[in-house]
C-alpha cells in the first residue's frame, strides 16, 4: 500500500488512522526517550552499566559485567568475628558477595553450597594474590548475631565470612550493589515475633580488589560458569 | 531453578511407607540435608508418588522431630527469592511430586534435639483419610559436578 494522503479525506479512512497511530506512537516514544534518558544513564562518576562489550571479555561469560566499576563508599558492616568489615577489606581481594538469612532451609543452603563447589574448582591462577574471599550478608541482624552467623557461614566453608549490620548501614551497601530484601510475617498464630521470612535477592555480586562493584552473577547460578566467568574477569583485570 | 542442574547427595534410599486402602502414595528418596547446628530451620525433600487414579492432596506434615512442619515453595521473582507457604500440595493421579532444592520443600522448624549426619528423622504426611510415616534420613548436601556432562 502505497501512501496517497489526500486522495481521501474522510478521518474514517484505515490509513489515516494507521498512519495517525504510527506518528504519534513515534512521537509519545522520542519524548519518553529525551526525557527519561538521563533518568536511565548513570552518571558518569558511577561507572556505566551494562553487558560488557565484545572485544573485552569473552560473550559467554554468565555475569552482567560493569566496566568502570563503581566505587563502594561508607560500608560499615561487622564480620563473624565481631570485626569492623568497611570497604578497606575489599581491596586486595575479589569479593563474592551473597545476600541472605540463616533462618532460609532452601535457598541460601544451596546458593552457599554452589559458592563451596566453585571455591573447590577454582583453578590455582584464579586462587593467587589477590585472592577471593565469600562474604554471606546476612540481611536478618536482628536474629543472626555474630553467634550465630560465624558457625553458620563457616560450616559451608571454613574460609566463607558472614558479614552483617543494623539496617541503616546494610542499606548503605545493598543500594550501592543492587540489592534487595525485605520481610514478610509469618503465621501470626502464636504472636511469635521471630516468625517471619525474608525476601531478597538472589543474585551475587562481585566485588573487585580495588573496592569496586563489578560485575553480577544471576540465577540459575552455575558452579562451572561462575568458575569460567571470574577466571576471565580476573584475567581480562590482570591484562589491562 | 539451580536445581535442574544440581543433584544433592543421596546415598542409599530412606523410606518406609504405609501402604493404606484408599489413598495409596509412595514416598522415595526422604532426606534432610545436613545443616549447621545453630540452625533454627531446616529443609526436607521427599519424592511423592500417587498411585492411584484420583487426585490425592497432602494438606499436614507433622514430625515429633519438630516443633513444626510447613511445606514451601521457593519462587524467585524480579531477581528475588521468595518462599510461599502451601497449606496443601495435590498429586494428580498417577503422578509424581518432587520436593527438592529450589522448588517445593518442606521447612522444618525449630528441632526438638540435636540433629546430626545419619540421624533418621520420622515425617507424616496427612491426607485427608490417610497419615504416611516416612523416615527421612540427614545427609550431607553438596553440589553435582557435572562440569564433564556438557559444553
Amino acid at each position: 500500500m502505497s501512501p496517497e494522503p489526500n486522495k481521501q479525506s474522510s478521518a474514517t479512512n484505515p490509513t489515516v488512522i494507521i498512519i495517525a497511530i504510527g506518528v504519534t506512537a513515534m512521537v509519545l516514544g522520542a519524548l519518553f526517550w529525551i526525557y527519561l534518558k538521563p533518568h536511565f544513564m548513570p552518571s558518569s562518576s558511577q561507572g556505566q552499566a551494562g553487558i560488557i562489550s565484545e572485544q573485552s571479555l569473552p560473550k559467554e561469560i554468565a555475569a552482567v559485567y560493569i566496566p568502570k566499576g563503581r566505587p563502594l563508599a561508607g560500608i560499615r558492616l561487622t564480620d563473624h568475628n565481631k570485626q569492623p568489615f568497611t570497604e578497606e577489606r575489599f581491596k586486595g581481594k575479589w569479593s563474592f558477595l551473597f545476600f541472605g538469612f540463616t533462618h532460609c532451609p532452601d535457598v541460601c543452603p544451596t546458593t552457599l553450597l554452589v559458592m563451596k563447589a566453585v571455591w573447590a574448582r577454582l583453578p590455582d591462577s584464579a586462587r593467587q594474590a589477590p585472592e577471593p574471599q565469600l562474604l554471606f550478608v546476612s540481611v536478618d541482624p536482628d536474629r543472626d548475631t555474630p553467634e550465630i552467623l560465624k558457625p553458620y557461614t563457616t560450616f559451608y566453608h571454613p574460609d566463607f565470612l558472614g558479614v552483617t549490620a543494623e539496617h541503616k548501614f546494610l542499606d548503605i551497601l545493598t543500594t550501592q550493589v543492587g540489592a534487595l530484601y525485605g520481610y514478610e510475617d509469618g503465621e501470626t498464630e502464636n504472636e511469635n515475633k521471630n516468625d517471619y521470612t525474608v525476601n531478597h535477592s538472589a543474585q551475587i555480586v562481585l566485588i573487585d580488589p580495588q573496592g569496586k562493584f563489578r560485575a553480577v552473577f544471576s540465577p540459575p547460578l552455575q558452579v562451572d560458569e561462575i568458575v569460567k566467568t571470574f577466571t576471565a574477569i580476573r584475567k581480562y583485570h590482570q591484562g589491562k | 531453578m539451580l536445581m535442574n542442574k544440581i543433584l544433592m547427595v543421596v546415598g542409599a534410599v530412606a523410606i518406609t511407607f504405609s501402604v493404606h486402602a484408599e489413598d495409596t502414595l509412595q514416598f522415595n528418596d526422604a532426606w534432610i540435608p545436613e545443616a549447621p547446628p545453630v540452625v533454627k530451620v531446616m529443609a526436607g525433600y521427599v519424592k511423592i508418588k500417587n498411585l492411584t487414579a484420583t487426585a490425592i492432596d497432602i494438606n499436614k506434615v507433622t514430625s515429633p522431630d519438630f516443633e513444626k512442619v510447613e511445606m514451601h515453595l521457593t519462587i524467585e521473582k524480579n531477581g528475588m527469592s521468595h518462599m510461599q507457604k502451601q497449606d496443601a500440595v495435590g498429586i494428580a493421579a498417577n503422578d509424581e511430586i518432587i520436593f527438592q532444592p529450589g522448588g517445593l520443600h518442606l521447612m522444618l522448624i525449630n528441632a526438638k534435639h540435636g540433629m546430626k549426619r545419619g540421624d533418621k528423622i520420622t515425617l507424616n504426611f496427612s491426607t485427608n483419610k490417610n497419615t504416611f510415616t516416612v523416615m527421612a534420613e540427614i545427609k550431607e548436601a553438596v553440589i553435582e559436578d557435572h562440569s564433564h556432562h556438557h559444553h
